[in-house]
């Protein structure tokens, strides 16, 4: 089965999921690296021309820095991301949910050599797609992991509760912590479905909906879940 | 407390400490751990109580972003960085690299081997060297170290030596990575990739001095071959490392024994960058001076030699 969810837990006492970043997010943020070095390697040789023979051991080096040194650079000193990785969001740490240092940076790209093998980085995708947590070689060797970061900001326009108040109704049975959290989340991401579609779901709840029918046992859900919110 | 008021009455700190992770600013720095360790409070009482999935991953989320901003916060260290550096160099290194000796050994004869093998076996059969080499790169090796060829001579300007130290960076990098790469295959790419480079440089060095072209030869590679060449077994040995775990684990998993195989090898890696760049100062703005007599470009090569190996033999032993 795959899971993209990998549960560390923290010496704070929580425990936290990271959510794995598979091929096609790593693939696209490569791509935008790819691209952004293409273009500062192509308009490198204008800066360099007027200094003459020193420029070109300069274009040689800068190349050096650009497609050898960047991922380790920027995945040391800018939280595990390189721009194309920041751009998608998503970030090198390590498997322990601590974020990257330099010898795990530098081996995981250090061995990048390995998994662009033959072409294309085959080598890497087949390492991806037999590992549990997508990890490539120089992931399996530097012992790291890929995840989306969130912001610790609620982004804006998110969804919020009810844009009415309901009146709360207090469940007619008991219902169990699976059953309360199906109910919360019915009442949350009812504003992003349509019509039809909430009367549908809300008429699978049969005994707390009983005898209801379209709207009337939306509402009734929605008051449910109000007297959930407001419980001690 | 039901779950409006739990929301409403930390609404502020938890943004308040958002701000801090992302900005980074501003809160008082020393805040924020002690915040960080109450929102994870939050979270798990949020979580016993079955609140909201929304406030559930909202807090979860300032969670992970707030273990990244303190685990990933970086303490000043009371060393200089020159210092570290100095220090990694003279001591941690060596001691590192003799703990990991038969990988150096074994990376070593792979590469030294062939190439003293081709040197001295083209000393007595001299068209040997058309079966390693191809007529082509001969030719144009020939003509780099031809005795007769100005390209050496004194006019050579410093502007062209920042460009061979360039070329030199980005070549010999590329060889040092090929014997690190090739590790994770089973340790077979190190090996061909020492293999290669052995039977080549000694095929190379081993013709130019039977045609009578080692006194430019010689003195082009003396100054820079030691830390260079040690470079290169430096990355086979790292190599060798990540392969030999894989090939014999021991009472570990292969994943396992990878990662710890993995975490000594980075000390070699740093080792080999350090030495393949001082080899490419050396190989740009000494060893191509044709105004340099033999004789001191021998000595200063058998001084660097002596260096490096006191280096590696010596550096690091009367402990921290």
């Amino acid at each position: 089965m795959i899971d993209t969810l990998k549960s560390v837990s923290l010496p704070e006492g929580a425990e936290i999921t990271l959510r794995l970043a598979g091929p096609l997010p790593r693939a696209l943020a490569w791509f935008v690296d790819f691209m952004l070095r293409l273009f500062l390697t192509a308009s490198l040789p204008a800066l360099f021309t007027w200094l003459g023979k020193a420029g070109e051991g300069a274009y040689f080096l800068a190349i050096f820095v650009m497609w050898e040194l960047y991922p380790i650079l920027f995945e040391a000193l800018w939280n595990g991301a390189t721009p194309g990785k920041k751009a998608l969001g998503i970030a090198v740490v390590n498997a322990d949910g601590t974020p990257l240092r330099w010898p795990a940076a530098i081996l995981r790209n250090v061995l990048r050599a390995a998994d662009m093998l033959p072409i294309g980085y085959m080598v890497g995708l087949t390492s991806m797609a037999m590992d549990r947590q997508f990890r490539r070689l120089g992931d399996l060797a530097a012992g790291t992991i890929v995840i989306h970061r969130e912001a610790a900001t609620p982004r804006k326009g998110a969804r919020r509760g009810q844009a009415q108040p309901v009146r709360p109704l207090a469940p007619a049975i008991a219902l169990t912590a699976l059953e309360q959290r199906a109910v919360l989340d019915f009442a949350e991401r009812r504003a992003t479905w349509s019509a039809e579609r909430g009367e549908e779901l809300a008429g699978l709840a049969a005994p707390l909906v009983a005898g209801l029918e379209g709207p009337a046992a939306v509402a009734r859900l929605e008051a449910v879940a109000a007297a959930l919110v407001e419980r001690r | 407390m039901n779950e409006i008021e739990f929301a409403a009455r930390h609404e502020a700190e938890w943004s308040e400490l958002a701000t801090a992770v992302e900005k980074r600013s501003a809160t008082d720095a020393r805040e924020v751990p002690r915040r960080f360790r109450r929102a994870v409070a939050e979270l798990a009482v949020a979580r016993d109580r079955q609140y909201r999935t929304s406030l559930l991953d909202r807090l979860h989320a300032l969670v992970v972003a707030a273990h990244f901003a303190v685990h990933g916060a970086r303490a000043g260290t009371r060393r200089s960085a020159i210092g570290t550096l100095w220090r990694f160099f003279v001591e941690e290194f060596p001691a590192e690299a003799r703990r990991q000796w038969p990988f150096l050994a074994a990376s070593a004869a792979t590469f030294f081997g062939p190439f003293l093998g081709a040197i001295v076996a083209l000393q007595f059969f001299p068209d040997f060297v058309y079966y390693l080499v191809s007529p082509d790169a001969l030719a144009n090796f020939q003509s780099m170290y031809d005795p007769a060829n100005p390209r050496f001579g004194a006019g050579r300007e410093v502007d062209t030596d920042v460009m061979m130290f360039g070329f030199y960076i980005a070549n010999n990098v590329r060889i040092d990575l090929q014997c690190l790469a090739g590790g994770v295959f089973f340790g077979l790419g190190t090996l061909a990739a020492l293999l290669y480079n052995g039977i080549f440089l000694g095929a190379i060095a081993g013709h130019l001095t039977q045609i009578g072209y080692g006194r430019v030869f010689w003195g082009f590679v003396a100054g820079h071959s030691a830390p260079e060449l040690l470079g290169v077994v430096l990355s086979g040995a790292a190599g060798l490392m990540i392969g030999y775990a894989l090939v014999a684990p021991g009472r570990v998993s292969r994943m396992v024994a990878l990662r710890e195989r993995g975490r000594q090898a980075t000390t070699l890696i740093y080792g080999a960058a350090l030495f393949t760049s001082g080899a490419a100062v050396i190989e740009a703005f000494w060893s191509s001076r044709a105004s340099i007599p033999f004789e001191a470009k021998l000595a200063f090569g058998a001084a660097t030699a002596l260096l490096t190996l006191s280096l590696l033999f010596l550096g690091g032993r009367r402990g921290p």
